[in-house]
C-alpha cells in the first residue's frame, strides 16, 4: 500500500517541481568550422552518392544531400558521440547509428546505444545497447534488411558484459549475443561477405583505460570467422603473428571476397596481413610504421571496391597501396593528420571521403588531391575565455586543433571561418588574452606547455615552468594542465604541475607556491610504460597532477586547487599553507578527478566543486558547495543531472544562479543548486567550460563537438526569483537595446560557406510564463513615455523563458502605387532613444516591465549629431510620403482622363488624351515608370538620399543637407507644374458634366 | 499481490495509447470531426512579422483547393492565389499585372496545408500516419504523430497531451536536390463557430524564429466567389 502511494506521488512531485524551460534563451552557435573536428564515421548509400552521413566524436551526425556542399545536423536529440554509421545497402532510407566513439583516446566520450532511422535520418528509434558505451560497427545482411549484426566495443574504463557481436533477425526488435569473449574484450571490427552473406569476420579486442594508464591487448584479442550467420565462430590465426594481440582491423576486398587484409597489433610480428582463402591462412605483407601506427586510435583499412590490390590504411596520415599492401604511398601536408574513417565510393572508387581529427576531406582522384569541407562546425573546445574588446572575442583551445580566437558577434555579419585566427598548434587548452595588453595572449598546449604570444608579430615565447635545481623532481603536467589568470594583478598567471606555480611577470619567472598537492602515488605514475602491446607515451596518461585552479576574486591569497587523483587543496595565505579538504566531502568516492573549482564572487568562504569519476567507470554527477572554506560540504547534484560533470560557474551578479556543464549538456540552477534544469535548446553536447562575460552578461560555452555557443544576455535569468517563478507571468529585465547601424559585406561565397549565427541587433524583450499559453491572445506592447503604444509585437507562448525580438524600426515610408523594385525602402526610422514601458498582455491580464534603448556607444556620434540626423530623416520621410501621395493622385487622374477620353469623341476626347499624356509625362519626370534600368528620377533621388542618411548613425554631410533642399525645391517645382496642368480641369469638367460623365478631381 | 497486479495492469493499459486515441482527442479539441469536415471556406485577416518587417494580410480559402492571399508591403498589395489549376501572383514591385508563379514557388504554395488538415483528411489524401510516441515540446508533454505525404514530404505533429491540440509541426521535404526543413508553432487558440483555431503561427528554421503570423479575425463558411481565385488575363 505504501509503495503504491509512493508510485502515485512520483509524477506529482515532478510536476510540482516543474523544470524550467529556456526556449527564448536558445544558445547561438557561432562555430567555427574552419578547423572541423574529429570525425568517426562516414557512410553514403551506393544508389545516391550525393547523400553523405558524417558521424563525429562529439558533435552528432550530419547529413548532406548535395555531395558535401551543405550539411545539416540530424541527430540533435541524441548522444553526440558517434561510433558508427551504416546505411542499409538494401534500402537507402534505413540508417543505423551506433553511439560512442571507438577511437579510445583519453578524452573520448561515451555513447548510449544503437539508433535506427527508417526515413533517412528524420526520425530515430532507440533499438538497444543502452549500457554499451561504444559501438564500433553495424553490418546489414545483403538482401535482408531485418538481419543485422552489431559490433559492440563496450566499456573502456571498467568491466562490462554488454559487448561482443550481436545479431537481430527482426530489424532490431530483439537481439542475440552471438560472439562474446569476456568482460574486458569487445568487438573492434566486423565484416560481412557480400557474396556469401552468412560469412562474417570479427575482430575482438581486449583493452582498458585507467585515469593514468592505457592497455591495448591481452588474451581476449583475436580474429574470428563465422560461416553460418554468426551461430558458430572459429579463430583464424594461422600465419598471423604470435598472440597475444592488440587491436586488429579487417577488410574484405569487395571485388574478390576471398581476399582479406588485416592490420594486426602484436608484440612481435605485428603488421599488415593478407589472406586469399577467407582467412584460413595469413601472410604478412608489410610491417612498416604505416600499418602499425597507434592501433588503439587508428585501426581502419579499406580495400578499393574494384581492385583487390588497392587499399587504404588509416593512421597518422592516409596511406595507399596499389600492390596488395607491399608498398605504400602517403598523403601528407594538405590533409589534417590522424585519419579515422575512410569511405570509398563503390561506383567511382576514385571518389574518397576521409575523416580526420580535423574534419572531412573529399578526393575525386583516389587521394591525389583533397578538398576540405570547412563547413562542419564540430570543433571540440576544451576551454573558453573572452576579452573586453567591443564586440568581445572568444578564445579557446581544441582537441588536436590548436588555439584560436574569433568574434562573439560582428558588425555586418554573418560570422564566417575567416573571422577566426589561429594562434597555437597541437592540442589546445587554455587561452587567455592579457587583461591589459591587447597584444598579448597566453595559450597552453598539452602537458603544461604554456606560450606567451604576441598578436602583432606572432612571436611565441615558451614560458612553461622548468626545474631550477637538480634536486627538484620532474614536473608532472596533466594533458590538460590547469592554467589560471589572476583576478587581481594583470601580469599574474598560475599553472599547475604537481606543484602550483605563480608568475607575477607574465611567465618570465615562476614561484613554486605549494608542495606536491597530489597523492604522488607511484602506482599512478607509470605513464612511460602506457600503451599495452604498442607503447603509446604522449603525455595523455600523465597523472597525479593539478587540473583545476581557482583564485578567489575577493582575495588573491585564497586559492583552491583540484587534482586528477582527487585532492582538493586550499590556501588562505597565498600558498604558504595548504590544507586538503577532500576528506570533508561526504558521499564522494576517493580519488575522484576534480574537474573544476569555482571560488565565489560574493563570499570568500564559498566555493563550488565538480568531480568527474568517468575514467574509472563512475558516470555519476558530483557537484558540491562549501560555505565555510571547505570544512563542510553540501551536495548540489541530483538525479536530474545527466552526464559526468566538467565545470561549474557561479553568476557574477546573482549568487543563486549557477551554470553546470556535463558530458551531456548545460544545466542551470536559479536556486543556488537545489534544483537544475537542462537547456534543451541545444544538442546534448559535452559542455567542457563556461564563462560569463562581465560586461555583456553573455554566457559563453565551450562545447566539445559543436564549437562555441553563446547565450546572449542572461539578465532575465538573474531575475528569476522564487516569487517570479510562482507568478503566472512576468516581464523580465534585459540589458539595454543598442541601436546599431546595419552594416553590409559584399560576399557571394556559394552555399558551401559556413555561417556562425551572428547576434541580431535589436530590442529583445524577455518574459516568463509559468505555463504554456495555449488559449486566448498573448501579445506585447511597447509604450513610449507619453503612454502611446508605438508597437504591438507578436509574443511567443513557451512555458518558462520567452524572448522576442524587434528591430526597433517604425513603418517605412509608403511607396507610390506601381513603384518598381528599386524604390522600395525596406526600413523606416528607428524609435527614439530612451526608456519604454513593456506590457505583456495575456488575455485580460497585463504584466509590465521596461526596456532602455541606447545609441551605439562605439559609433561615437554625439546627441546633437544624432538629433541632426533624425531631423533630416524626418524631412525626407515626409517628403517621400508626400511625393508618393502626389504620384498616386497624378496616376489616378491620368488613368481616369485616359478612360474618359476613350468614352468621348472629338475635341473633348483630344483634350482628355492630351491632359492624360501631360500628366503621365510629369509623373515620369518625378518617378521612373519605364522599367528597372531606365534611370533615376526625382523620387528615386529622394529615396537614395533617405537611404544614405539613414544608413549612417551620425550627422548628415553638408552635401546631403543641401541636396535635400534641392530635391525639395525640385519637387515643389513639379507640384507647380502640376497645378498649371490642373488649371484646365474646370473647363474639361464643365464639358464632362454636360455629358453626364464623372468629373476629374485631383 | 492481487492489488499490485491490478495496478500493473492499469499502468500498462494507460501506456498503450493508440494513434486513434490521440487523433480522437485532437479532433475533439478542435471541435469534433463533423464540424471540422464541414469547413468549406475560411477568411482570415492578420499580420505577418518577418525580419522586423510587418505586413498586413488577408486570405481566403475555399475547399477543396482554392486559395488567395493578399499581403500589403509598404502600402502596396501583393497577391498570391491558386484556383485549383493555376498558381499565380501579383508582385507590384515587379509588375502590376498578374503572372503565373514560377514553378518552384507554385509547387510549394500548392503543397501547403491550406485546404485539408492532414490529421483530419489523411485517409482521403492517401497519407500514411503513425504514432511515434511520447515526447516533450518546450516542457509540455506531447504525442508525436508522423504524417508521410504521398509526395515524400514528412510532417511531424506535436500534440499537447493535456489539450490534444497541435503545439508544433515539423516539416521535412526535398526540392531541387536540397532539403527543406522547418518548424511551425501554433498558439493563441480561439473558438470560431465551435471550431478551435490557432490565431498565432510561428515559423522557425534551425530553431530560429523567421516569421510570426498573428491573426485578428477568422470567419468560417462565409460565401466566397470563385472569381477571386482566378488569374485575370
Amino acid at each position: 500500500m505504501r509503495k503504491r502511494f509512493f508510485l502515485l506521488l512520483v509524477p506529482l512531485l515532478l510536476w510540482a517541481g516543474g523544470r524550467l524551460t529556456f526556449t527564448g534563451l536558445r544558445p547561438r552557435s557561432i562555430g567555427p568550422a574552419v578547423m572541423g573536428g574529429r570525425i568517426t564515421a562516414i557512410d553514403s548509400p551506393s544508389s545516391d552518392p550525393k547523400t553523405i552521413y558524417v558521424g563525429t566524436a562529439g558533435g552528432g551526425v550530419w547529413k548532406s544531400v548535395d555531395g558535401g556542399i551543405t550539411f545539416r545536423p540530424i541527430f540533435d536529440d541524441f548522444t553526440q558521440s558517434i561510433g558508427s554509421i551504416t546505411v542499409d545497402p538494401n534500402n537507402p532510407q534505413i540508417v543505423w547509428v551506433g553511439t560512442g566513439e571507438c577511437n579510445v583516446r583519453n578524452s573520448v566520450s561515451v555513447g548510449t546505444g544503437l539508433y535506427k532511422s527508417e526515413d533517412g535520418g528524420i526520425t530515430w528509434k532507440f533499438v538497444g545497447f543502452k549500457e554499451s558505451e561504444r559501438i564500433a560497427k553495424v553490418v546489414v545482411k545483403p538482401g535482408d534488411s531485418s538481419t543485422v549484426y552489431v559490433c559492440v566495443l563496450g566499456h573502456l574504463w571498467n568491466d562490462h558484459k554488454e559487448r561482443g557481436v550481436y545479431k537481430t533477425t527482426d530489424g532490431g526488435k530483439t537481439w542475440k549475443k552471438v560472439l562474446y569473449v569476456n568482460e574486458r574484450t569487445g568487438c573492434a571490427d566486423l565484416e560481412i561477405d557480400h557474396q556469401e552473406p552468412d560469412v562474417l569476420y570479427a575482430s575482438m579486442w581486449e583493452f582498458r583505460r585507467l585515469p593514468w594508464f592505457f592497455t591495448s591487448g591481452g588474451p581476449g584479442s583475436g580474429l574470428y570467422r563465422s560461416k553460418d550467420g554468426g551461430k558458430t565462430w572459429k579463430k583464424i590465426h594461422k600465419g598471423l603473428a604470435k598472440p597475444p594481440y592488440g587491436r586488429i582491423a579487417i577488410a574484405i576486398a569487395p571485388s574478390r571476397p576471398q581476399t582479406l587484409y588485416a592490420t594486426v597489433e602484436a608484440k612481435e610480428g605485428g603488421g599488415l596481413y593478407r589472406s586469399d582463402d577467407m582467412g584460413e591462412n595469413w601472410v604478412k605483407v608489410n610491417d612498416t610504421i604505416f600499418v602499425k601506427m597507434r592501433p588503439f586510435y587508428f585501426s581502419n583499412l579499406v580495400v578499393s571496391p574494384r581492385d583487390h590490390r588497392t587499399l587504404y590504411v588509416a593512421g597518422l596520415t592516409l596511406v595507399k597501396s596499389r600492390d596488395g599492401g607491399r608498398s605504400f604511398d602517403f598523403v601528407w601536408g594538405s590533409v589534417h593528420s590522424d585519419i579515422h574513417p575512410i569511405w570509398v565510393d563503390p561506383k567511382d572508387p576514385d571518389r574518397i571521403i576521409l575523416g580526420s581529427d580535423g574534419g572531412i576531406y573529399i578526393s575525386y582522384n583516389g587521394g591525389g588531391t583533397f578538398r576540405f569541407a570547412n563547413n562542419l562546425p564540430v570543433s571540440q573546445f576544451y576551454h573558453v575565455y573572452y576579452d573586453m574588446a567591443q564586440p568581445y572575442n572568444v578564445y579557446g583551445g581544441l582537441q588536436d586543433n590548436g588555439a584560436w580566437y574569433g568574434p562573439s558577434r560582428k558588425y555586418g555579419g554573418p560570422l564566417t571561418n575567416r573571422d577566426w585566427k589561429n594562434i597555437g598548434i597541437g592540442d589546445g587548452f587554455y587561452v587567455f588574452p592579457h587583461p591589459k595588453d591587447p597584444d598579448i595572449v597566453y595559450y597552453s598546449w598539452q602537458e603544461g606547455n604554456l606560450v606567451r604570444y604576441n598578436r602583432r608579430t606572432k612571436e611565441a615565447r615558451d614560458i612553461k615552468p622548468m626545474p631550477t635545481d637538480p634536486s627538484e623532481p620532474k614536473y608532472r603536467f596533466n594533458w590538460n594542465a590547469a592554467v589560471a589568470l589572476s583576478h587581481h594583478h594583470p601580469n599574474t598567471i598560475y599553472i599547475g604541475a604537481q606543484f602550483l606555480f605563480r608568475s607575477r611577470d607574465m611567465g618570465e619567472t615562476w614561484e613554486k607556491i605549494s608542495p606536491d598537492l597530489t597523492t604522488n602515488d607511484p602506482e599512478k605514475q607509470r605513464q612511460e610504460k602506457s600503451g599495452g602491446i604498442t607503447r603509446d607515451v604522449t603525455g595523455a596518461e600523465n597523472h597525479c597532477t593539478i587540473v583545476s585552479i581557482s583564485e578567489s576574486p575577493l582575495d588573491e591569497n585564497i586559492i583552491w586547487v583540484g587534482t586528477d587523483d582527487g585532492n582538493l587543496q586550499l590556501t588562505k595565505d597565498g600558498g604558504k599553507h595548504w590544507v586538503n579538504l577532500v576528506k570533508n566531502i561526504p558521499g564522494l568516492p576517493p580519488h575522484t578527478w576534480v574537474s573544476s573549482v569555482e571560488a565565489s564572487h560574493f563570499n570568500p568562504a564559498v566555493a563550488y566543486v565538480t568531480f568527474d569519476g568517468h575514467r574509472t567507470g563512475d558516470m555519476r554527477p558530483y557537484v558540491y558547495k562549501t560555505e565555510d572554506f571547505g570544512k563542510t560540504w553540501v551536495k548540489l547534484s541530483g538525479p536530474e543531472i545527466e552526464g559526468y560533470c566538467h565545470v561549474i560557474r557561479e553568476d557574477l551578479k546573482n549568487p543563486n544562479l549557477l551554470f553546470l556543464g556535463t558530458e551531456f549538456g548545460l544545466y542551470i540552477s536559479v536556486d543556488g543548486g537545489e534544483s537544475w534544469s537542462k537547456v534543451k535548446e541545444m544538442p546534448p553536447v559535452a559542455v567542457r567550460d563556461i564563462a560569463v562575460h562581465p560586461r555583456d552578461a553573455d554566457l559563453i560555452l565551450a562545447t566539445h563537438g559543436r564549437g562555441i555557443m553563446i547565450i546572449d544576455d542572461i539578465t532575465p535569468l538573474r531575475a528569476l526569483t522564487p516569487k517570479v517563478l510562482q507568478s503566472e507571468a512576468a516581464v523580465l529585465p534585459s540589458r539595454p537595446a543598442i541601436q546599431r547601424i546595419t552594416a553590409w559585406e559584399q560576399d557571394f561565397p556559394g552555399d558551401a560557406q559556413f555561417y556562425g549565427e551572428n547576434f541580431t541587433d535589436g530590442l529583445y524583450i524577455s518574459y516568463y510564463l509559468k505555463r504554456r499559453h495555449i488559449f486566448g491572445h498573448l501579445k506585447v506592447e511597447i509604450v513610449d513615455e507619453k503612454g502611446k503604444v508605438i508597437k504591438t509585437l507578436p509574443a511567443t507562448k513557451s512555458k518558462g523563458l520567452n524572448r522576442i525580438y524587434w528591430n526597433m524600426r517604425l513603418k517605412p515610408p509608403k511607396a507610390p502605387r506601381g513603384a518598381g523594385l528599386m524604390v522600395f525602402a525596406p526600413f523606416g526610422p528607428m524609435i527614439d532613444e530612451g526608456k519604454y514601458r513593456v506590457r505583456l498582455i495575456k488575455g485580460k491580464k497585463v504584466f509590465e516591465g521596461e526596456i532602455l534603448v541606447l545609441p551605439d556607444p562605439l559609433a561615437g556620434h554625439t546627441r546633437a549629431e544624432r538629433l541632426d540626423r533624425k531631423a533630416l530623416i524626418k524631412d525626407l520621410y515626409s517628403l517621400l510620403e508626400e511625393a508618393s501621395d502626389f504620384l498616386n493622385r497624378l496616376k489616378r487622374l491620368k488613368e481616369k482622363a485616359e478612360k474618359l477620353s476613350k468614352k468621348t469623341r472629338g475635341k473633348l476626347s483630344r483634350q482628355l488624351k492630351e491632359l492624360s499624356d501631360k500628366l503621365w509625362r510629369l509623373h515620369g519626370e518625378i518617378i521612373n515608370h519605364e522599367g528597372m534600368m531606365a534611370g533615376a528620377r526625382l523620387y528615386e533621388n529622394i529615396m537614395g538620399l533617405y537611404s544614405s542618411v539613414i544608413s549612417y548613425g551620425g550627422r548628415p554631410t553638408r552635401a546631403q543637407k543641401a541636396y535635400s533642399e534641392v530635391l525639395r525645391k525640385k519637387f515643389q517645382k513639379k507640384k507647380r507644374e502640376a497645378e498649371r496642368l490642373l488649371k484646365e480641369l474646370p473647363k474639361i469638367n464643365k464639358k464632362l458634366k454636360k455629358k453626364k460623365l464623372p468629373v476629374l478631381e485631383f | 499481490m492481487k492489488k499490485a497486479l491490478i495496478f500493473l495492469l492499469s499502468l500498462s493499459l494507460l501506456s498503450a495509447v493508440t494513434l486513434q486515441d490521440v487523433l480522437k482527442k485532437n479532433y475533439q479539441a478542435k471541435g469534433g470531426l463533423e464540424k471540422l469536415k464541414a469547413i468549406k471556406t475560411i477568411h482570415a485577416v492578420g499580420k505577418v512579422m518577418a525580419q522586423g518587417m510587418e505586413m498586413p494580410f488577408e486570405t481566403w480559402v475555399k475547399m477543396p483547393n482554392k486559395m488567395r492571399m493578399e499581403t500589403t508591403v509598404q502600402g502596396q498589395k501583393m497577391v498570391q492565389a491558386y484556383d485549383g489549376k493555376t498558381a499565380w501572383w501579383i508582385m507590384p514591385m515587379i509588375s502590376p499585372e498578374p503572372q503565373p508563379m514560377p514553378p518552384q514557388q507554385a509547387e510549394q504554395f500548392k503543397e501547403q496545408n491550406w485546404f485539408k488538415d492532414p490529421l483530419v483528411y489523411y485517409k482521403e489524401l492517401g497519407y500514411k500516419v503513425e504514432l511515434l510516441g511520447e515526447g516533450d515540446f518546450e516542457g509540455n508533454p506531447v504525442y508525436k504523430v508522423k504524417v508521410n505525404k504521398t509526395n515524400g514530404d514528412i510532417l511531424i505533429y506535436y500534440l499537447d497531451k493535456e489539450t490534444g491540440l497541435e503545439l508544433k509541426m515539423d516539416f521535412h521535404g526535398k526540392k531541387q536536390g536540397r532539403e527543406l526543413n522547418g518548424e511551425t508553432v501554433f498558439g493563441d487558440y480561439n473558438q470560431v463557430n465551435g471550431i478551435t483555431l490557432p490565431f498565432y503561427i510561428e515559423t522557425r528554421v534551425g530553431g530560429k524564429t523567421v516569421s510570426q503570423v498573428t491573426i485578428s479575425k477568422i470567419e468560417i463558411n462565409l460565401p466566397v466567389d470563385d472569381s477571386i481565385f482566378k488569374m485575370k488575363k
